[in-house]
């Protein structure tokens, strides 16, 4: 009776595993095969559209879909999250902080970065009895995760300005309300979300310091594209690079427009989004600035933050992860001086730099 | 009896081992940074245990905190839900007048509650808020459904020599009730060490083995992240098996209990 039951039990096991199987190569068939996809994967950070206004301008605008895109947004609580989903093959293109690209792509996340989205953009608020820099020693201050480009910003603070304090970890939208109640003394962001502890009179909040003053003209948030589209399909990541242009060219000419949209899509108020647009540069033309890239990359490998074996070489990595061409052969095919301004009527009109035909752009979808 | 035990002894490390080997083996195929192997693990822990994280903090500190925020929600949930569910076994009309709200709130996952936790409560009481969540339900269902198993005939007998109502429910209902207590204990500690991650996720602070997960997945060291999740299913297995044995010292004449 006993073998009979086991013998039961191990048919049962098998027929589950092969029901396992074959739902799995289903599900896999019933996929869009490689350079059939019609829509592109996007993520981006939450309530972040004031570093990264490149996606909600231009799906705002047309642009997106001028180039043949169905965009599919996705949002994520901070940068690493969002990495994360990236190394799972869940995003195409990722709006996403130049620190937890740089620990992805050491990490051996296929990603390579083709654009800049801002630079700078981040601050330190602290309640009205922090003075100085100085007055952080030994006290608490809030950041939006261990693996942001926030973090790698305190932890400099620290070794420039000779202080010590805990970190404190939090989602970004959440460290306002542990600031109010007094569980952290200070905290760093992206923009708005400091500056809304100021306006708001928060403990009598106050910047302490703007990331500029910290890393002048460092890079921040990067436009990514997976590295298998790079190198076998660049006609696409040049379509993306066309779309994000466009859009950062366009919040430059636009900016009253374009605080508006970004209010909209972050849900956060005009007012907020105008008093810390100032703290948040939109570089154009968007090339990725190596020299602060270079600097991040030696601070999270002392910090530990990466495994310095996972980088033997420092500038063959960065040649490899960052990729300044699309944005270079776009601004030369269509002869555009860095000035260039760009009207979403106007826009369908401009030549085309090495793009897929108008339509719907194939993008191939990996495995 | 012995011979039995030895050839469950072997076959439990054969289990083992086959598992362990899979593992090694499926990341060996894979070569995945993303899926460390059983080697990757042992280093990572090795370095936890012998220079501490990031930050600082050594391994034992990370346990410390972790298990003093389990003993505090644990240790919460037992002090109102055992007492609750006695109260609602003996009096049924209590538990019926108070489904409506008991019912609903035990299907609201511990995770629901971290957005309204961020604003409502601070500090250490957040840990203990969420842990308490996930312990206390399975700790007062048990003691609730213990009550009327009660033998009739232990009542009867002590009701024809007189026992008034707090004589029986303390010499009579709490005695017969404890091993579904403690059942709903050991439940409830298992589901409040799972709550560990959300717990130490909302927490913000730098220290606990949750937290030491998330330190670590943020930076795509995902070994380390997974020499702290077998940490904690090995805590948690040490705690399980500590608690059936002195269920079974506290119970052994009580032959129904079992593993």
């Amino acid at each position: 009776m006993s073998g009979k039951l086991n013998w039961m039990l191990v048919a049962a096991l098998t027929v589950a595993a092969l029901v396992a199987l074959s739902s799995s190569y289903l599900f896999h068939l019933m996929g869009p095969s490689p350079g059939e996809s019609k829509s592109l994967r996007v993520g981006h950070l939450v309530a972040d559209e004031l570093h990264q206004p490149g996606w909600c301008a231009a799906q705002e605008l047309g642009f997106i879909s001028e180039e043949g895109f169905e965009p599919v947004n996705s949002e994520y609580m901070n940068g690493p999250a969002e990495m994360e989903h990236f190394a799972a093959g869940e995003l195409d293109v990722a709006y996403v902080g130049a620190a937890p690209f740089l620990t992805a792509r050491a990490a051996g996340v296929d990603i390579v970065a083709v654009a800049s989205s801002n630079t700078e953009g981040s601050s330190i608020v602290a309640g009205q009895e922090i003075r100085g820099v100085p007055d952080l020693n030994g006290k608490r201050v809030g950041s939006p995760g261990i693996g942001t480009i926030q973090d790698y910003i305190l932890t400099r603070v620290e070794e420039t300005h000779g202080v010590s304090f805990t970190h404190f970890y939090a989602k970004i939208t959440d460290l306002i309300l542990y600031f109010e109640r007094g569980e952290i003394d200070a905290y760093i962001g992206w923009e708005p979300h400091p500056t809304r502890a100021v306006v708001e009179g928060i403990r009598g909040a106050h910047t302490l310091l703007t990331s500029h003053e910290i890393l002048p003209g460092h890079q921040c948030c990067v436009l990514a594209v997976r590295g298998d589209m790079v190198r076998n399909s660049p006609e696409v990541v040049a379509s993306i690079v066309r779309w994000h242009v466009k859009a950062q060219r366009w919040v430059l000419d636009h900016p009253d427009t374009a605080e508006e949209i970004i209010a909209n899509y972050s849900g956060l108020s005009v007012n907020l989004i105008r008093a810390a647009h100032p703290v948040v540069q939109h570089n154009y033309p968007p090339y990725l600035d190596l020299t602060s890239m270079r600097i991040m990359l030696e601070g999270l490998m002392a910090s530990g933050k990466i495994d310095p074996k996972d980088v033997p070489d420092l500038d063959s990595f960065l040649n490899q992860a960052v990729d300044n061409s699309f944005v270079t052969s776009l601004l030369q095919a269509q002869r555009l001086s860095p000035n260039a301004t760009f009207e979403p009527q106007v826009a369908a009109s401009l030549p085309r730099v090495a793009m897929a035909p108008r339509g719907v752009v194939s993008v191939p979808v990996s495995r | 009896m012995k011979q039995r035990r030895w050839q469950d002894s072997i076959l439990g490390l054969t289990v083992l081992v086959g598992f362990l080997a899979a593992w090694q083996l499926a990341a060996v195929v894979v070569r995945s940074p993303f899926l460390p192997g059983v080697t990757d693990t042992l280093g990572a822990f090795a370095d936890l245990a012998l220079h501490g994280d990031l930050d600082g903090y050594s391994l034992l500190t990370h346990v410390a905190v972790s298990l003093t925020r389990i003993a505090a929600g644990f240790g919460l949930a037992c002090l109102l839900g055992i007492p609750l569910g006695l109260l609602m076994g003996v009096y049924p009309s209590v538990y019926r007048n108070s489904r409506t709200v008991i019912e609903p709130m035990r299907f609201i996952p511990p995770m629901a509650w971290i957005p309204i936790v961020i604003v409502v409560i601070a500090g250490f009481s957040r840990y203990l808020f969420i842990i308490w969540l996930g312990a206390f339900f399975p700790i007062l269902i048990s003691t609730l459904a213990g009550v009327p198993r009660v033998n009739q005939v232990h009542l009867d007998v002590a009701r024809v020599h007189g026992a008034t109502r707090g004589y029986l429910i303390r010499r009579v209902v709490v005695p017969s009730v404890l091993p579904e207590i403690f059942a709903g204990m050991r439940v409830g500690l298992g589901v409040g060490w799972m709550c560990i991650v959300a717990a130490e996720m909302l927490g913000g602070e730098n220290i606990g083995l949750g937290r030491l997960i998330l330190k670590y997945a943020e930076l795509f060291k995902l070994d380390y992240s997974v020499a702290g999740m077998v940490l904690i299913g090995l805590l948690g297995l040490l705690l399980n098996e500590a608690f059936i044995q002195a269920e079974k010292w506290f119970f052994r004449w009580r032959w129904e209990v079992t593993v």
